[in-house]
Formats: C-alpha cells, sequence, structure tokens
C-alpha cells in the first residue's frame, strides 16, 4: 500500500526535479531597500500605491506623469505616509521621447523602471476614432519603448556596479492575456508589451536585469472611472464578469512579483489561472509554478474555452434581443 | 479486455463530445469562388502568392501595396498563373498602408470585400537597446496600425455584403511564430505581431453577429523578398535562437493560409511545428474545431513542458554566447 503511494508520488516529483532543472531564467531576489526605483503613472492609481509601498520599503522613489500639480501632491502624500523626503518628480508625456530621455537623466540611474502609465477607453473598432486608437497605442506601447530605450544603457551599467540585479516591469492588463469584445485597441496594444517583454528578456537577462509583466484585473483608480463611463454594454456584460481590486492590493502583488523576479505576475487567484492558461511559450523561473503550469495547463485550456463558450453566447442572445425589440 | 478497452475511451469521447457542444464560434466555410479577395503586400512574397492562388479558385482579386510598376508585374503574373479563360479581374492599388485617408480610397475604388488579408508587414531584427525609434515606429505604424486602418475602411462595406450575399466573410490578418514567442532580437516586430493577436481576439467577438470571421495566420520563416533582407541585419545570436526554426515557401504557406480561411479556423499555423506552437499558446482564444480543442485540451501540458525546454535552451545559448565574447575580449 504504501508502496503503491510512493510509486505514485514519482511521476510528479520527477516532473518537478526535471523542472527545477530547467526553469528559465534563473530565479533572483530583488531589493528595493536602498535603491532606486522609477514609476510611470506614479501620480495616482496603481503607479501612486506602488510608489508609497516602495518607499516604505526603503527605495529612492522617482515619479513621472504629465502633470506637475498631481505630482506634487503625489510626492506630499508618498512623503507623508513612508516618512522620507527624497521623491523625485518628474513632468512628462511618455509620448515624447526626448522628454523621456531627459527625465531619467535628471532622475539618475534607475534600478527598478515601472512602465506602469496607461489609458483604456472601451470601444468596438469599427466605431472607435482613429485618433483614439493611435493616442492608446502611442501611449501604453511607444510611451514605453521610450521608457525602456532611454533607461537601459544607465541600468546596465549600474547592475554591473552593483552587483545587484535590476528590474524592468511593464504594466499590463488581464486585457493583455485575452482580446474582448470592445477592446481591440488596448488589447493590442497591452498583447504588444508581451512580446516586447518576452524578447526583452532574451536581451537584457546577461545584464541581470529582470522582466516582469504585471497583469491586474479591473482596480478601482481614477483611470478605471473614465473607462467604465464609456464602455459598450456588451462589454460591460462580458466583463462586468472579472471581479475588481483595489489600487494598493494590486501594488502590493505587483511588487511581491518584481522583487521575486516573476515574469508574469498575476494579482489574483482569476489572475493565475489566467496566467497559466496563457502561459504559452513564455519563461517561468519558479519550478513550482511551472509544475502548476504543466500539470494545469489542460484543465485550463478547457476551461477558456468554457468562457469563450460563454461570451459567445452572451454576444448571441444580445444581438437576438435587439434584433426582437427594433 | 474489450470493455477495459471500451472504458479507455469514453474519457477522450466524452471529452470530444462536450468541446462539439462548447466550441465557438460556430465552425463556417468561406468560398472564394465568386468573390472579392482584398490582398495588402499583395505584390510580393507571400501576398503575391496568396493572391494567384485565391485567383486560380475563381476569386476577384485586388491587390495593394506601395509601388505601382510592382503591382502591375504582379497583376500581370497573377493573370497569367490563373488558368482561366474568363480574363480574371485583378485590381491594383498603390498605397501606403499607414495612410489611412489612402487606405479608405484604395477600399473605396475597390468595392466591397468578402475576404480582406491584411498581409503587409516589415520586421528588421535588432536589440531594442540599439534599434532606432523611428525604426520601431516604422514597424508598428505599418504593422499594427496599417491593419487597424485597413479593418475600419472595409468593416461596414463587408457587414453590408455579409447581409447582402448571406455568405460569410473573412479578416485574415498574416502574423508570424514572432507573435506565437518573443525571441532575441524581436521586441519590436513581436509587439507589433502580438498587438495582431489582441486585436483580433477582440474583433472576433465585435464581428461574429455579422458573419464575419478573423483568421489569424502563423507562418514560419518563408522565403520571401523580405526574409531576404531580414536576414541580411539579423545579429548573430538572433540567427543562432531563430535559425532552428524550419523556413517555407511562399506558396506553400499561402495554401496554407487560404485553407484556414476557407474554414474560418481563428489560428491558422502553416506547418507541423507551427502547430504545436498554435497548441501551446492558444491561451484563451476561441477554437471552432471539436477536434483541435480536444488536441489543445489533452496536448496541453506536454506541450508547456515542451515551451519551458525550449526556454532553457535559449537562455542557456544566450549564456554561452555571452560567456565565449567575454572570454576573447
Amino acid at each position: 500500500m504504501a508502496a503503491a503511494l510512493l510509486l505514485l508520488l514519482v511521476p510528479p516529483a520527477g516532473l518537478l526535479a526535471a523542472l527545477a532543472f530547467l526553469a528559465r531564467p534563473r530565479a533572483a531576489q530583488i531589493p528595493l531597500k536602498g535603491r532606486h526605483v522609477f514609476i510611470t503613472g506614479g501620480s495616482s492609481g496603481i503607479g501612486l500605491a506602488m510608489a508609497t509601498a516602495a518607499a516604505r520599503e526603503g527605495a529612492r522613489i522617482s515619479i513621472l506623469a504629465r502633470n506637475l500639480a498631481r505630482l506634487e501632491e503625489a510626492r506630499a502624500a508618498i512623503q507623508r505616509d513612508s516618512g522620507r523626503d527624497d521623491v523625485g518628480v518628474h513632468a512628462a508625456d511618455v509620448r515624447d521621447a526626448d522628454a523621456v530621455a531627459r527625465a531619467l537623466r535628471e532622475a539618475g540611474p534607475v534600478d527598478v523602471l515601472v512602465c506602469n502609465h496607461g489609458v483604456f477607453v472601451p470601444q468596438e473598432l469599427e466605431r472607435q476614432d482613429m485618433d483614439e486608437i493611435k493616442w492608446m497605442v502611442d501611449i501604453n506601447l511607444m510611451g514605453t519603448f521610450h521608457l525602456i530605450k532611454a533607461a537601459l544603457p544607465a541600468m546596465k551599467a549600474r547592475t554591473r556596479e552593483t552587483r545587484l540585479p535590476g528590474s524592468i516591469a511593464i504594466m499590463s492588463s488581464q486585457a493583455g492575456q485575452v482580446g474582448i469584445y470592445g477592446y481591440t485597441a488596448y488589447s493590442a496594444s497591452k498583447f504588444a508589451l508581451r512580446g516586447l517583454g518576452e524578447a526583452l528578456q532574451h536581451e537584457v537577462v546577461a545584464d541581470n536585469i529582470h522582466v516582469s509583466l504585471i497583469f491586474p484585473p479591473d482596480t478601482e483608480t481614477p483611470g478605471f472611472e473614465e473607462e467604465h463611463k464609456r464602455r459598450p454594454e456588451l462589454t460591460n456584460i462580458m466583463a462586468g464578469s472579472s471581479g475588481g481590486m483595489k489600487a494598493d492590493d494590486v501594488a502590493n502583488k505587483a511588487l511581491d512579483g518584481i522583487k521575486s523576479a516573476k515574469f508574469i505576475v498575476p494579482c489574483n487567484f482569476e489572475g493565475t489561472m489566467l496566467a497559466v492558461a496563457t502561459a504559452g511559450l513564455s519563461p517561468q523561473s519558479s519550478p513550482l509554478m511551472a509544475f502548476i503550469e504543466v500539470i494545469g495547463a489542460g484543465l485550463m485550456r478547457f476551461v477558456a474555452l468554457c468562457f469563450q463558450w460563454n461570451w459567445f453566447s452572451t454576444i448571441e442572445s444580445y444581438y437576438a434581443k435587439n434584433k426582437k425589440s427594433q | 479486455m474489450a470493455a477495459a478497452l471500451l472504458l479507455l475511451l469514453i474519457p477522450p469521447v466524452g471529452l470530444l463530445a462536450i468541446l462539439a457542444f462548447l466550441t465557438r464560434p460556430h465552425a463556417a466555410r468561406i468560398p472564394l469562388k465568386g468573390r472579392h479577395v482584398f490582398i495588402t503586400g499583395g505584390s510580393s512574397g507571400i501576398g503575391l502568392a496568396m493572391a494567384r492562388a485565391a485567383a486560380r479558385e475563381g476569386a476577384r482579386v485586388s491587390i495593394l501595396s506601395r509601388n505601382l510598376a510592382r503591382l502591375e508585374e504582379a497583376r500581370a503574373a497573377i493573370q497569367r498563373d490563373s488558368g482561366r479563360d474568363d480574363g480574371v479581374s485583378v485590381g491594383v492599388h498603390a498605397a501606403d498602408v499607414r495612410d489611412a485617408g489612402a487606405v479608405a480610397r484604395a477600399l473605396e475604388e475597390a468595392g466591397p470585400v468578402d475576404v480582406l488579408v491584411c498581409n503587409h508587414g516589415v520586421f528588421v531584427s535588432q536589440e531594442l537597446e540599439r534599434q532606432d525609434m523611428d525604426e520601431i515606429r516604422w514597424m508598428v505604424d505599418t504593422n499594427l496600425m496599417g491593419t487597424i486602418h485597413l479593418v475600419k475602411a472595409s468593416l461596414p462595406a463587408m457587414k453590408a455584403r455579409a447581409r447582402e450575399t448571406r455568405l460569410p466573410g473573412s479578416i485574415a490578418i498574416m502574423s508570424s511564430q514572432a507573435a506565437q514567442v518573443g525571441i532575441y532580437g524581436y521586441a519590436a516586430y513581436s509587439a507589433s505581431k502580438f498587438a495582431l493577436r489582441g486585436l483580433g481576439e477582440a474583433l472576433q467577438h465585435e464581428i461574429i453577429a455579422h458573419n464575419i470571421h478573423v483568421s489569424l495566420i502563423f507562418p514560419p520563416d518563408t522565403e520571401t523578398p523580405g526574409l531576404e533582407k531580414e536576414l541580411k541585419s539579423r545579429t548573430e545570436l538572433t540567427n543562432i535562437i531563430a535559425g532552428s526554426s524550419g523556413g517555407m515557401k511562399s506558396d506553400d504557406v499561402a495554401k496554407k493560409a487560404l485553407d484556414g480561411i476557407k474554414s474560418a479556423k481563428f489560428i491558422v499555423p502553416c506547418n507541423f511545428e507551427g502547430e504545436l506552437l498554435a497548441a501551446a499558446t492558444a491561451g484563451l482564444s476561441p477554437q471552432s474545431s471539436p477536434f483541435m480543442a480536444s488536441i489543445e485540451v489533452i496536448g496541453a501540458g506536454l506541450l508547456r513542458f515542451a515551451a519551458i525546454c525550449f526556454q532553457w535552451n535559449w537562455f542557456s545559448t544566450i549564456e554561452k554566447y555571452h560567456a565565449k565574447n567575454k572570454k576573447s575580449e
């Protein structure tokens, strides 16, 4: 009896052992204390929550956003909540490559770059203004390109000097794991960040820099309030099923993920399941998470198909109902 | 003995039955004969091969690209190769997909489209740190924004057309294996191609009620003029990592692409390796075929394990490369 049980344990234990050998990039811990954390979109929402949490852990914070007044309010709040007096503020629009470069020069070499800024307006592609689509792609995607290109050289020099790992963290979204009704432009911009992140990790691992992609669900932020006003009805029905989180909770999960140098950072249980379902070919440093991904992959794909069944049925019913009432 | 075998068959058969109920969107067939197929990047490479194949199947073909002279050569080739006596109609439209106005004009001239093939694309691999922002912007504007311009400009007429003809339409987007995984040197290109996947998933939700199906095509390296150019500038490390992927001929990719479009498949791989990649990266994307869905569910775990092996191989390659280069300095 005991022999049979032991025998049952051999395959999973063997799998775990194989994954412990295979998992790349190798796991790392990214300290925040005494290091320079640069956060875009840092004057409100998740960015501000992350800045506050990182400051409380002893990091020197720089925040970037467009509005100087809001930046200064944010600085005061962070300094008040953390007891620090060295928060740097930089007013710039991430779409402006030069302004971004200037801000990073002023701030000084970065240890942890958090590309957290983002804008989002859901609407059917056919109806959305091209200008609004461009706006989303420029800020969410091109803005992130600008930041990374401007920060990388100094980040590489920094990891060489300090012999400590650095991090480039990119705020994505569950809309960066699956595209749903109303999210063509936003999902496009967020899916793009994943492709960028996978390739970038290959390019910076030798410089001891780790890439983290953070995937929060709907989070209660000023940005979200704006988005909610414009949501098409069908998007509401479909996305409304996803639970919301508070900015502080997302910030904590995000920072934990960055400190553990996780490539994919989900923020709640549903997010973890989504992460397993969409693991694809992305890297995984943790043998345990890799194990869960391998074992859970089939079930997760089945669940994914159930979700699409539900979404397409919702779309069908919605149109059938609207035709009747016409 | 027979009972035991039958018992073994129940779970997979049961799974297939459940998936036959669950899979969405409903399967469809998209005819090409007598219909209007509009192909961007249609004067060379995969686009030209698709145009020829579609013409041979009896479609009216329109091709769009930047260079009028090349378009006219392409038209001549399509008409010659189509084997049709009725003087197959090939429309040519010179426009840069980055110009929304030009794209809209071209689609107006061409007339309502049944099958829109956003096949155009540009790609230059380089480390993100070293690549010029202008080149990155060029890739994103052409590959992503250009596709958005095309879809927005053609959708209203496509919807009307699907309603009139009561036949399903198709929006096909040429992606790449670089859209299924990002590797060294492909930050900008993978970004632009991953984006098309997010776009495609959401777009399918928005147009299914209008009987239009989205297809994303994922070819490996394909022997085209575009690839020749890209190979010249590939970094050594990208070559080592990407070089492991097999190449295909344009005509073969075109055939797989058209087959996928006609079967209204959401994800269209072009070779066996592509099928494995597609199953590994199925994520939350829709799947119309219960059979493919079963393969995805059953194979998912093994494929994730294989994916982790690939990353182990790639990261080891990167480590060795940098260690070797440090020694030789």
